[in-house]
């Protein structure tokens, strides 16, 4: 046969092949008490069993409900009075909290422990809860603090840790400064709606949808956070209870319906997306605008606030 | 003629099916989705409907009233399946975990039709 002929028919065949779509692998994995679903576009040399164990391994570490064997974690610090030792990824994770927390002004709290889970157990009987019980957790958060030492962490005091609010987004700025080591550019990962981290698609955009809203944004290589009171609520004479918790007041009632916030940083979304819907709404334009965060306010089904840079698309 | 050109023709041939069976296998198994919500009808009306993109990874149990008896269908992050139904051949039972848009379980017996419609609209991702 003619080489040229064999050209030919060899561009035949993969244009044959390629015309059947973009190779996408896509994986699902469930921590945090929710899941992570992962997109990588045409990149094959992704390690999705390296990724996933690092994710396995942060949702063990920031459980506060479950002890493993031979690990120390958010569970062990919870039921120590003393230093515990623990893994480097733990002790940054939760230093990275405090840090948070003064960042935020307290909006944000690592100590929110014990006031949460009141919170999660009223959800879950679709009840309000004791008053006195919020007002005596209120008081173990304000008299409490986290010290650390060397690689060790210890609670002063009675509150307790829960890291929901940040390990989800702090975990995909890990992920994230992974992939860029490993010139991994193409990824849409999302975990659990509230923490997304955007690489491209093929170059281009992806389009974001907002729920219960018919439009959305199209947006690449950034990280998105998101907070809504669509999640985990219940609703008492025509009152939203939900799952955010003010730590200085210990209402569950947000001033806003959903947040959605952009920036380069998945961990301060996450901490944020939570922090705004604590606040009014002069205050959340202000804090974008110091820090560079893109912001979409919803209330009442529809958008009352988004910054200038956001196209939307119907 | 047909000599000469025998192994052009087997090749071409060849490729032509190696493309035919690469499409059938892209629509068959990618064409899922990540926002996947499940329509399960009577005849006439739509029975319930369950976004599956947010249900855990632990399969839930629910019960659908069939024409003769009640199903029990298993509910998990975008899968849907029926466990149990009374109906004599158990074709809904036997076509498993469905998570793609293009099968439908269907028990005749009961009256039961179960399809996933993609939620996303066209977008890679609703927040």
């Amino acid at each position: 046969m003619h080489l040229k002929k064999i050209k030919f028919i060899s561009l035949l065949f993969i244009l044959v092949l390629s015309s059947c779509g973009d190779s996408v692998v896509s994986k699902t994995i469930y921590p945090f008490s929710t899941y992570l679903t992962m997109n990588f576009y045409n990149e094959n040399n992704v390690d999705i069993d390296y990724i996933e164990d690092l994710i396995n391994e942060y949702d063990k570490l920031a459980d506060p409900y479950n002890s493993y064997e031979g690990i120390n974690n958010v569970y062990t610090i919870n039921n120590s009075s003393d230093f515990i030792e623990v893994d480097t990824k733990l002790y940054d994770l939760i230093k990275y909290s405090e840090d948070m927390r003064i960042k935020t002004s307290g909006y944000f709290n690592p100590l929110i422990g014990n006031l949460s889970l009141t919170w999660k157990n009223a959800i879950e009987n679709k009840a309000l809860p004791n008053e006195e019980i919020i007002s005596q957790e209120l008081e173990e958060i304000s008299n409490s603090s986290l010290e650390f030492s060397d690689g060790k962490i210890k609670i002063n005091g009675e509150a307790n840790i829960d890291l929901g609010a940040i390990t989800k987004g702090y975990v995909l700025n890990v992920l994230k400064d992974y992939l860029k080591e490993n010139n991994i550019s193409k990824y849409l990962i999302n975990g659990g709606n509230s923490s997304i981290i955007l690489g491209n698609k093929n170059g281009g955009d992806f389009k974001i949808g907002i729920n219960n809203l018919s439009m959305g944004f199209k947006a690449k290589e950034i990280s998105i956070g998101t907070s809504s009171v669509d999640e985990q609520n219940f609703t008492l004479d025509n009152i939203i209870y939900s799952h955010i918790i003010n730590p200085f007041t210990g209402s569950a009632i947000s001033k806003h319906e959903t947040i959605i916030v952009m920036n380069d940083n998945a961990a301060l979304m996450d901490v944020y997306s939570t922090v705004f819907m604590m606040l009014d709404l002069e205050d959340i334009k202000s804090i974008c605008a110091d820090n560079d965060f893109k912001v979409i306010v919803i209330d009442n089904k529809q958008i009352t606030y988004k910054d200038s840079e956001i196209e939307l698309y119907v | 003629m047909f000599k000469k050109y025998k192994a052009d023709i087997i090749l071409i041939c060849s490729l032509i099916i190696v493309g035919l069976l690469s499409c059938i296998i892209y629509f068959n198994f990618y064409n899922s989705s990540n926002h996947l919500v499940a329509n399960i009808t009577d005849s006439n009306n739509t029975l319930t409907q369950i976004d599956l993109s947010i249900e855990s990874d632990a399969e839930r149990e629910i019960e659908v009233i069939g024409l003769h008896n009640d199903l029990k269908v298993g509910v998990k992050h975008n899968s849907i399946r029926v466990i149990y139904s009374s109906c004599p051949h158990q074709d809904c039972v036997k076509i498993g975990s469905v998570s793609t848009t293009n099968k439908p379980i269907v028990c005749l017996y009961n009256k039961v039709y179960i399809v996933l419609i993609d939620n996303s609209g066209g977008n890679d991702i609703n927040i």
